[in-house]
């Protein structure tokens, strides 16, 4: 059984970073895409990886894993128009 | 229930069952939509004042943000790892990775409370403006959520080490464990919008 936990974990702290990093630019819009990009991307990791509702079929995951996308989008429209 | 299924020449763990209770389920959902609703809140209001949130921005500490995302990512690491040595039968071992996280994880509660102090010093508090006042209700309001996630833990960890959890009988471990990991996925959304967007 591979232990994808700590992987998981690194690629989290690793976009955590990369996000922090851009702070200082994140005036200009598609930098603040990008920052909201990953938090959908680290929400997609914990979702799917640690909450493991990876290969799960039910509504509830699609669900959870649209929660991410769609509220970036929606922050994304009201930070920056 | 889990199933093993073979990929190439590797094997991976498929859930096909919810893991944990479905009541659990559909709390963290209304607690993900509040939560979601607050943050839209905030960007509408930051939308109609954005000098006064940036200057307010400017005030709170950015680095305690990064460290309180390091330790709460940390947390639900060793939670998801709990999880998986009950699995494999090793109940004391998970019990030592859930103290593990509620460790990591009362390092946020420090960090989070050093910043209200510093913050409380400098003079701004709720009634100062309207950033403020987000700011303390929305991260106080996910303070409260890891209380009461750190109190499940505890609950569960001591379950754990009496042997009230196995690999067939997990629902209330995996319960609590998804709970965590929603405190977790609220913060990784609260930090970019508080602490990194300007």
């Amino acid at each position: 059984m591979i232990n994808r936990v700590p992987l998981i974990w690194f690629v989290l702290i690793l976009l955590t970073i990369g996000s922090y990093t851009l702070a200082d630019a994140s005036t200009l819009p598609w930098i603040a895409a990008i920052i909201l990009c990953l938090a959908a991307i680290k929400g997609y990791l914990i979702i799917d990886g640690f909450m493991e509702l990876y290969g799960y079929k039910g509504y509830m995951r699609y669900a959870m894993n649209l929660y991410c996308p769609i509220l970036s989008l929606l922050i994304w429209l009201l930070v920056k128009h | 229930m889990h199933s093993q299924i073979a990929n190439n020449n590797s094997q991976v763990t498929i859930n096909i069952e919810l893991p944990g209770d479905l009541v659990v389920w559909f709390l963290i959902l209304l607690e993900i939509t509040t939560f979601a609703l607050m943050f839209l809140a905030f960007s509408w209001v930051r939308g109609y004042d954005k000098e006064l949130f940036l200057a307010g921005q400017q005030v709170l500490h950015p680095l305690a943000g990064l460290i309180n995302t390091i330790a709460l990512l940390t947390a639900s690491g060793f939670v998801a790892q709990a999880v998986i040595d009950n699995r494999r039968n090793k109940q004391n071992q998970a019990a030592l990775w859930l103290f593990a996280g509620m460790a990591s994880a009362l390092v946020y509660v420090v960090v989070k409370c050093w910043e209200y102090w510093q913050l409380g010093s400098a003079g701004y508090g709720l009634e100062n403006n309207q950033f403020f006042m987000v700011y303390f209700l929305l991260t106080g309001f996910h303070l409260l959520h890891v209380l009461l996630g750190l109190s499940f833990l505890i609950i569960i960890a001591r379950k754990l080490r009496r042997g009230g959890y196995g690999p067939d009988d997990a629902l209330g471990l995996e319960s609590g464990a998804c709970y965590w990991h929603m405190v977790d996925l609220i913060w990784v959304m609260l930090f970019p919008i508080v602490y990194v967007i300007h």
